[in-house]
């Protein structure tokens, strides 16, 4: 057990992690925000199926149904889309607030939907499972 | 007699209780708005860091095991299965960063805190079957800089002196340490 009562608070080494961590945060951060383009569409997935896309040429309210009963509201505006209405508990989609770039999303986990703005110029085409 | 043991289970146990009310008290904290739910801040691994040197690596792994399993009762399978995958990869990393003598306290639990964010975020992505997620990732990176600092600093003021107390402890119950 003596190692560890020499253990450092702070070792020269943990600047390397520390630096390594900022580093993949600077890394996703591109990932998050790469694809800034003008979107075209709103693409809705349930359970990462594709289930309907709606064009964000015309604006509109559009009802949702989720997994566990769960329904919200799609607004589409001509500056951006989000949703209100979130039945889910802890309403995490409604205060994502409106998105308007190419590749940014709102997801609403207990319904298992998200809602992602598509046809940018740098589309991120890739799902999991 | 077998006082090592029981000293053992019974340090096993308090670990497991610091770590179940440090999650409590953060749940208790007003989630940041855009997190994505069941993910959390990753405080109680506090419990944990002092459980790898206190009880070793096979306790932290129960005091892990046990925070888990309380989180999937209370908040249901996905936060459970997110803090399972969680716990158990940032435990790993930690405990090499222990062994490796190189690191610090706040190294290893800033490396810890951010392979547990990730592979919650992992978790929640396959659960959604959506990379999506991982669009939250910079903001849970840099958040665990921060967390892991602080939890790290508040291990490594613990730790040693803690250490001394239980070797004391150990050796007036006859155990030769």
């Amino acid at each position: 057990m003596r190692r560890f009562e020499k253990m450092p608070l702070f070792a020269r080494a943990d600047i390397i992690i520390i630096l390594l961590v900022a580093l993949l945060a600077l890394a996703s951060v591109l990932f998050a925000f790469g694809g800034n383009g003008s979107p075209k569409y709103a693409s809705v997935k349930l359970n990462g199926k594709a289930k309907a896309e709606y064009s964000l040429d015309r604006t509109g309210e559009y009802e949702l149904s989720g997994e566990n009963g769960i329904t919200l509201t799609l607004v589409i505006e001509k500056d951006g889309v989000s949703v209100r209405h979130a039945e889910c508990p802890d309403k995490l989609c409604e205060k994502t607030g409106k998105i308007s770039g190419a590749g940014q999303s709102i997801i609403c986990l207990p319904a298992k939907i998200s809602i992602s703005l598509e046809g940018g110029s740098e589309e991120i085409d890739a799902a999991v499972g | 007699m077998n006082n090592s043991r029981s000293y053992f289970i019974t340090r096993c146990a308090l670990l497991c209780a610091v770590a179940v009310v440090l999650s409590m008290l953060e749940s208790m904290l007003p989630a940041p708005v855009f997190l994505v739910p069941g993910c959390r801040l990753g405080l109680s691994n506090l419990a944990i860091i002092i459980a790898i040197p206190v009880i070793g690596s096979g306790g932290a792994l129960s005091v892990a095991l046990v925070k888990s399993m309380l989180i999937l009762i209370t908040r249901g399978v996905t936060a459970g299965v997110m803090s399972l995958a969680g716990g158990m990869l940032s435990l790993c990393v930690m405990i090499l960063l222990f062994r490796c003598k190189r690191f610090g306290f706040v190294g290893a639990s800033v490396a810890g805190a951010a392979v547990h964010n990730t592979a919650q975020l992992a978790v929640a992505a396959l659960l959604m079957s959506d990379i999506r997620v991982f669009s939250f990732l910079w903001l849970y990176l840099l958040l665990s800089i921060v967390t892991g600092a602080l939890t790290g600093t508040a291990a490594g003021i613990i730790i040693p002196p803690l250490i001394k107390v239980l070797k004391i402890n150990d050796k007036t119950a006859g155990r030769s340490g």
